[in-house]
Parts: structure tokens; C-alpha cells; sequence
């Protein structure tokens, strides 16, 4: 006979199976004939196919295909008539140029298989950074982040905390350093002999293997620098085809704008009014939050019904390294939506509350009863009041209905 | 009728029986789910982790050595993914560009606090031991199909699995049981 332990436990691992039919399918579908070492060629062609469709499909990869041709042409030209000096500057000298910028202005764009690129724009000084992203997130854009040096803060459009974490400067010794995830090393002995592949009048291209912990899902990355500067212009991160990640990464810097005063790098302190607010009480019914000015969205079903203060390894991976800056208590709610069209969504069961603050949050995607794609992004912030288990939610929310990164 | 061995399914798939895939993807893709599941948190992004296992198994097929070891290099690939993927979500989270579709900051239904409570519980056990609760309730509580996964004799297995059993039930026990 079965403990109740087996019981529950068989119930947990029924979860694993949810679409699994529907998912099989997908998988199956989308198999080459054979696996790849009897078709490689095949394959091969089967990707360049992949790349040129995806590049041409979009304007903006489109107008990239074309700058990278005309630089080819450039390059190829100077590449066969052009100086032989610069062939010995090894990458040890860029790296160690690095080390004295002190501010940087940049964008980053990214671009995903089916989606728009996602594009950001970024300030470094004062040993701080600043970015906000747009593009990739259409309508749902403007997030920020802000990051001091020791942590790191993202704030929704209503200017919400919703995600904290250590920061990323902080785990490197140079800005190019942290924005390359240690790639622009000196630490990287390998890499510091490399001279450049290509080299022209006006610029030195090195290509770079991945290192060896990030060959799963890196090609290459190709790093152009002023050839007198010794500056880099662009890095580009060629991916391994990653189906839901990006297809390629790129990093443009621009030295020309003046260095950003220290206050521009202060995080908001005003946040913008909520498109909902209700009152909840800890381990109290569900309550109806109805929503306002955020256009699909209908209103919030929620119930609150956990506090938790213990350790963070008992929290699930996700959340453990906010709430080891932050401390406790946090909270676990139920959040349900309705949209315009009167379906409800999934319910996110255990959705936590940082008092104060946002989470970056999400519910929905093509599990609606129409079929359609929707995906409503929120942020919830829960107030405390003076009783000790009521709290006031309130509550940014969107919806996306086409698929964005 | 005999239940084909996954070495019999690998030898066919390589020669190039697709039909064969669906069966391994039926006998392990809830395995990998809940792999992947303890590193995201998240039964949307387990999902898709796990789709991107098994291509990338499939590509690589031909270089697995031991064909009966199938399982646990399913699962070693489904580590190494997911070890991509917190990389990948670290990098984009610094950069605004983090949520997932459909990310739900909780996973869906079974609707009881109880077993949504274990769910999370078992997340934070040690890995040897977690590995073999998803091994043994994912392959119909067969302790010979779960050994196999972890490369454990079966009574090794047992041991670990009871260990793991064990450290639930007090935990369930500090929690209360119910909240």
C-alpha cells in the first residue's frame, strides 16, 4: 500500500507530464530526418539556410548584413594591399588600454530567432552603470537598470524595483571586463597573444574561440578596435543556433558623448500610480483587484497565503540570492487574470512578495482557450498597513500578445 | 509484449527510425522536465529546456559510447543546459531583457498547498538525492529503470532514495505539514 507520502509525491510528478502529447509533437516535428552526424552536410546547408532567412527577414539585420558587407569589401581591399603594422599588435594591448576608460556610452543589440532584436542602451562612469532596454520589449518597454557597483536594481515602467541582484561590475576588475563576462581579460592568457585576423587602414578585427566554459553556446566572438586608438568599436558574439536565446549579440561603443554626471546614475524614487490596488490579508480569501488604464486586462484575482523568514536554501534557486541581500519576511500570493475576452489565465501559485517592492513577473502564453498568444507582465508590490496581516497590493500590469524577449 | 531497451531504440534511431526517438522522449522527457525544473523554478521554462535537451541529444547520438547509459547522459546534458540557461538569465536579467515567455514566477497546477509545498521542498534537497525521487516516481517507481540513471546498484539506489524520502518528511514535519 502506498504511503500518503507517495501519494503526494506521485501527485508533484504528475505535473511533469502536462502537455507532453502536444510537446512531443513540437519535438518530433521539428527533427531533422536523421540525427546530425549521418546528415551533416545536410545540416550545414540546412543552417546557412536558417541564417541568411533570419537575417533578411528583418530590417534591421537586413541593414547590419549589408554594413558588414560593405566592410568586408573595405577590409578585403586593405586587407591585400594594406600596412603590415598592425598585424603584431597583440590583444594584451587592447586589454591593458581598457584599463584606463573611465566612461563608456553604448548599445547592445540582440537578436532572437523569432522575435524583434532586443536593444539597449548604456552609460558607464564613476564606477556605476545605467542601461534601459526597448525595442525587444515593444509596448511593454523601458525597463532600467541600475547598477552601484555592489548591487544591481531593474525597474519597471512605473518605475518599480522588481528584480535585485550582486552586482556585475563588482565581479570584475574593468566595465569591458563585466559587459563581456570576462572575455576583455587580461586573465584570459590565452587570448592575450592573439594578433588580429584582419587588418585595414582604420581597424584591427580579432576572432576569438569561446573559452572552454562557454563553447556550449558560444561560436566565436570577433572584437574590432581603432587601429590607432586601440579602442574597441564593436564585439560581436556569433551564437550557436539556440532556438529561444539570440542568434548573434552585438556591442557598439561611443566615446564622443561627455562623461554623465554622478546623479544620473541615481535609481527613480517616485514611482508612477499602479493600474490596480486592492486589500489582501495574510491567509484571507481571495480578493478582486480590478484593473485600469492597462488596455486587455481586465482584473487580478489574488490571494495571499504564506509568510516565510527562514533560510534562503529553503526558497526555490530563483529567488535566493534577492532574498539574501534583502533578508525576510517575504510573502507568497496566488495571481490569477482575466482578460478583456473573459478568460482566466493560468494561476500562478506561489508568486513572492518582497515588502516594498516589485517582482518582475509573468503569466500566460499560448494555453488561452482562442489558441492566441497573450502574456501579461506584471509587478506587484505589497504594502504593509498598521495591522500586521493586512497589506495593501498594488498592481502594474500588461499585456503582450505578440512573442518578445 | 517486451518494452524495447533503450539500447534497442538508440541502435534504430541511428538508422535513422524517428519513431524511435518518440518512444526514449515518452521514457525520459518528464525525467528531464524535473531536471530542469530545480535550476529554473519554473514548469514553463523546464518545458522548454527540456525540448532543447532532447534535440540536442539527437544530434549528438552518435557519440554517446554506452547506449544503456542513455538516462544518465540525458540527464548530464539537461545539467549542462541548464547551466546555460542561469548564465544566459543572469546576463540578460543585468540587462532588462530577462523575462521568458510565459515565465510564471510559479509553476502551474496540481492546485493543493501540500503537494506544491513537497514540490518546493524537494527542490532543495541534495542533487543525489533529488535525482533519485525524479528518477523512480517519473519511470512508474521502478527502482531498476531509477538505478540506471544514476548509475547506482539497486541497492545503493534504495538507500539514497529512502535518505531522500526521510529528509521530506521531516521537512514536512518542521513546515507543519499544512500552510
Amino acid at each position: 500500500m502506498k504511503s500518503p507520502l507517495d501519494n503526494d509525491l506521485n501527485k508533484v510528478y504528475e505535473s511533469f507530464n502536462q502537455n507532453h502529447n502536444h510537446l512531443r509533437e513540437k519535438l518530433m516535428a521539428s527533427l531533422p530526418h536523421s540525427p546530425k552526424h549521418h546528415k551533416q552536410a545536410g545540416r550545414i546547408s540546412h543552417l546557412l539556410a536558417f541564417t541568411g532567412e533570419t537575417i533578411m527577414r528583418n530590417k534591421i539585420t537586413k541593414l547590419a548584413a549589408a554594413a558588414v558587407i560593405i566592410i568586408a569589401v573595405i577590409l578585403g581591399i586593405n586587407y591585400i594591399g594594406g600596412s603590415p603594422d598592425g598585424t603584431s599588435v597583440a590583444w594584451a594591448n587592447i586589454t591593458r588600454r581598457l584599463n584606463d576608460v573611465d566612461h563608456v556610452h553604448f548599445y547592445e543589440v540582440e537578436n532572437h530567432e523569432n522575435s524583434f532584436p532586443s536593444i539597449r542602451e548604456g552609460w558607464y562612469a564613476h564606477g556605476q552603470l545605467r542601461s534601459r532596454s526597448c525595442g525587444g520589449y515593444g509596448s511593454y518597454g523601458g525597463y532600467q537598470s541600475f547598477d552601484n557597483g555592489k548591487t544591481y536594481k531593474i525597474f519597471d515602467r512605473h518605475n518599480n524595483v522588481t528584480a535585485i541582484g550582486k552586482s556585475d561590475l563588482s565581479k570584475h576588475k574593468t566595465f569591458f571586463e563585466a559587459i563581456t563576462e570576462g572575455i576583455l581579460s587580461l586573465d584570459f592568457s590565452q587570448f592575450n597573444n592573439k594578433t588580429p585576423e584582419f587588418v585595414s587602414s582604420d581597424f584591427l578585427i580579432y576572432d576569438f574561440e569561446p573559452p572552454t566554459r562557454e563553447s556550449g553556446w558560444i561560436e566565436k566572438i570577433s572584437v574590432t578596435v581603432g587601429r590607432n586608438s586601440l579602442m574597441p568599436i564593436q564585439i560581436k558574439t556569433y551564437f550557436k543556433i539556440e532556438k529561444w536565446y539570440c542568434v548573434s549579440h552585438l556591442l557598439l561603443f561611443d566615446y564622443e558623448e561627455p562623461e554623465k554626471p554622478l546623479e544620473f546614475f541615481e535609481p527613480p524614487t517616485e514611482t508612477k500610480p499602479p493600474h490596480g490596488v486592492g486589500r489582501v490579508i495574510l491567509g484571507g480569501d481571495p480578493v478582486e483587484i480590478e484593473v485600469n488604464n492597462s488596455p486587455g486586462i481586465k482584473k487580478a484575482i489574488v490571494r495571499l497565503h504564506e509568510k516565510f523568514d527562514g533560510p534562503a536554501k529553503d526558497l526555490l534557486i530563483p529567488y535566493r540570492e534577492r532574498y539574501e541581500i534583502t533578508g525576510g519576511p517575504i510573502y507568497f500570493m496566488e495571481m490569477t487574470f482575466i482578460i478583456d475576452e473573459g478568460y482566466r489565465s493560468i494561476t500562478a501559485k506561489r508568486c513572492p512578495l518582497w515588502p516594498n517592492q516589485g517582482v518582475k513577473a509573468a503569466l500566460g502564453g499560448d494555453n488561452w482557450p482562442d489558441g492566441k498568444h497573450r502574456n501579461v507582465r506584471y509587478t506587484p508590490v505589497l504594502k504593509a498597513t498598521d495591522k500586521d496581516n493586512e497589506f495593501i497590493l498594488e498592481l502594474s500590469c500588461w499585456l503582450r500578445t505578440k512573442y518578445q524577449f | 509484449m517486451t518494452t524495447p531497451s533503450d539500447k534497442t531504440l538508440i541502435r534504430a534511431v541511428i538508422a535513422g527510425e524517428n519513431e524511435a526517438y518518440e518512444k526514449l522522449y515518452d521514457r525520459y522527457a518528464p525525467l528531464v522536465r524535473a531536471v530542469c525544473y530545480d535550476m529554473t523554478g519554473n514548469l514553463a521554462d523546464a518545458q522548454d529546456l527540456a525540448q532543447d535537451v532532447f534535440m540536442r541529444a539527437y544530434e549528438k547520438l552518435g557519440h554517446l559510447r554506452d547506449p544503456d547509459r542513455f538516462g544518465k547522459w540525458l540527464v548530464g546534458i539537461a545539467r549542462l543546459r541548464c547551466k546555460e540557461w542561469q548564465r544566459q538569465r543572469l546576463r540578460s536579467q543585468n540587462k532588462n531583457i530577462g523575462l521568458n515567455d510565459a515565465q510564471a514566477v510559479a509553476p502551474d497546477p496540481p492546485d493543493d498547498s501540500r503537494v506544491e509545498l513537497l514540490r518546493e521542498m524537494i527542490t532543495t534537497l541534495p542533487e543525489k538525492e533529488r535525482l533519485a525521487l525524479h528518477a523512480f516516481y517519473l519511470q512508474n517507481s521502478s527502482a531498476d529503470n531509477a538505478r540506471k540513471v544514476l548509475g547506482l546498484s539497486r541497492s545503493g539506489f534504495y538507500r539514497v532514495l529512502e535518505r531522500a524520502r526521510k529528509r521530506l518528511e521531516r521537512l514536512l514535519t518542521e513546515k507543519g505539514d499544512f500552510r
